[in-house]
This record gives C-alpha cells, sequence and structure tokens, in this order.
C-alpha cells in the first residue's frame, strides 16, 4: 500500500493505492497517528485506488475518524470502490462516516 | 476438486494461502465479486484462527479445506483453539457498536458467503458460496 498526502488549502487529502487490511493496516495507522498529533482538522482520505479492505482496515479507518473527532476535527472519505462501498453498507459504517462520490465533492463545504 | 492447506499459526503466511485459493478460483472461472468476498471471508476466518485460536503460536497449524463441485465452494478453517461460541460475539451494526475497534470479521463472513456454520466445540469454521457465474470449463 502507498500513501500520498497533499494539501489543498486547509484540507489534508490522503490518496491511499493498494489493499488496507491486516498487513498494511499498520503502515497507515502510523501515517495517521502524525495528523492526529498535529490535530489536523479537515481530512480528506481518498480510496480510489483501494479496491480491497478487511475488518483490520475497517477497524482502522473507525480509528482514524475517532481520533479526529476527539479534538474536534473532521475526516472524510470519497472515491470509494463498489465493493469496498458496500462493506461500509454492510457494517452501517455508512451511518458513521461522511462518504463522497468525488474528492471535490468531499472537500466542499467542509 | 478438494484442495487441503495448511499453514503455521503466522500472520505472514495467510496471503500465501490466499493467493493459492485465489489462483484456484481464477482457473473455476469465478466472478469478481465472488473472488472478492471469498477472500475477503477467508482472510477474516483465517486471522481468527491464528490470533483468537492458536494465540499466534506458530507451531500449531491452521488448516484449510477448500472443497468445489456444481458450482459451490466449501471452505473449512479449523485451529488447534478450544473454541468460542460465535453467538456471543457483539453485532458490530448496533449503534452502541459502530465504533468498536474490531468484531466485524465474524459478521462479514456471514453476510457475504451463503452459509456458515461452526463446530460444536467453536473451533472449525465452514463457509459455503455458490458462484453466481456459472462454470462452464472444468476445473483442473
Amino acid at each position: 500500500m502507498k500513501i500520498a498526502q497533499k494539501q489543498n488549502n486547509d484540507i489534508t487529502i490522503f490518496d491511499i493505492n493498494g489493499d488496507i487490511d491486516i498487513n498494511s493496516s499498520p503502515d497507515m495507522r502510523e501515517v495517521f497517528e502524525n495528523i492526529a498529533n498535529a490535530k489536523t482538522m479537515k481530512v480528506v482520505v481518498n480510496l480510489s485506488g483501494v479496491s480491497y479492505v478487511d475488518s483490520s482496515g475497517l477497524a482502522t479507518l473507525v480509528e482514524m475518524l475517532k481520533k479526529t473527532r476527539s479534538y474536534g476535527g473532521k475526516l472524510r472519505l470519497a472515491n470509494l470502490a463498489p465493493k469496498v462501498k458496500s462493506l461500509f453498507e454492510i457494517t452501517k459504517l455508512e451511518k458513521l462516516f461522511d462518504i463522497f462520490d468525488t474528492e471535490e465533492e468531499a472537500g466542499a463545504n467542509f | 476438486m478438494n484442495k487441503k492447506i495448511s499453514i503455521a499459526s503466522d500472520p505472514k503466511k495467510i496471503k500465501q494461502a490466499v493467493d493459492e485459493v485465489i489462483a484456484m478460483l481464477i482457473g473455476l472461472q469465478a466472478g469478481e465479486g465472488d473472488t472478492f468476498d471469498i477472500r475477503l471471508c477467508l482472510e477474516e476466518a483465517l486471522i481468527n484462527a491464528i490470533t483468537y485460536g492458536n494465540r499466534f503460536d506458530k507451531r500449531l497449524k491452521v488448516l484449510i479445506d477448500f472443497i468445489y463441485a456444481d458450482n459451490k465452494i466449501s471452505i473449512s478453517i479449523e485451529d488447534k483453539g478450544n473454541g468460542f461460541d460465535h453467538n456471543k460475539i457483539p453485532d458490530p451494526t448496533k449503534e452502541e457498536n459502530l465504533l468498536m475497534g474490531n468484531g466485524r470479521g465474524i459478521f462479514l463472513i456471514r453476510h457475504l458467503m451463503d452459509d456458515v456454520r461452526f463446530n460444536k466445540k467453536g473451533n472449525r469454521l465452514t463457509m459455503i458460496k455458490y458462484l453466481k457465474k456459472k462454470i462452464t470449463k472444468k476445473a483442473q
């Protein structure tokens, strides 16, 4: 898995490429730890390059959301592949996350 | 078609076993959706077997029994642990559980597979999936 980070004004965007699973989740957690420590307020996670997420990947995203919320920040997800999105629907995590079709939509009206 | 795979209780061994099963699914011309579901469920079951069943003891094996017949895939995963009561797993979709760090693996398996059974001890999980795409090519 590869994680690229970019900035769009005050929004921090993560582009994730590859599987988010038990092997790669720790890497994502580590990268996000820095964001949480810096108390970044607006975060978009672009999942367009992710075709597979397992339960540890879902748990890591929940953990990221909880951390962001803990200091009043917001985390949004964008560009979920249909199968990945279906996992959020099955587990009802769609109720927890703000999910957008595109990165642009996720970055608007933050 | 029947294939038995045995792996040590090491998370790093999961990929090798899953790749082997995916190769068989490709050979069976399974669709992308079915392959995604089976891959996910197999990985979740192996993670549980290694983590909670064999408690990362690399001397203990996890056994995978893959059977294909008449468009039906059956995969059993057995660990050497004491088993668990699968009925006691909290529902991760309940409002109060949504923020849980874990506990979604078995739920996903139940949802994505067509049938899921545990043996009485609770250390052997059998999951069944009927492939959506009709098999036209005979299994090797």
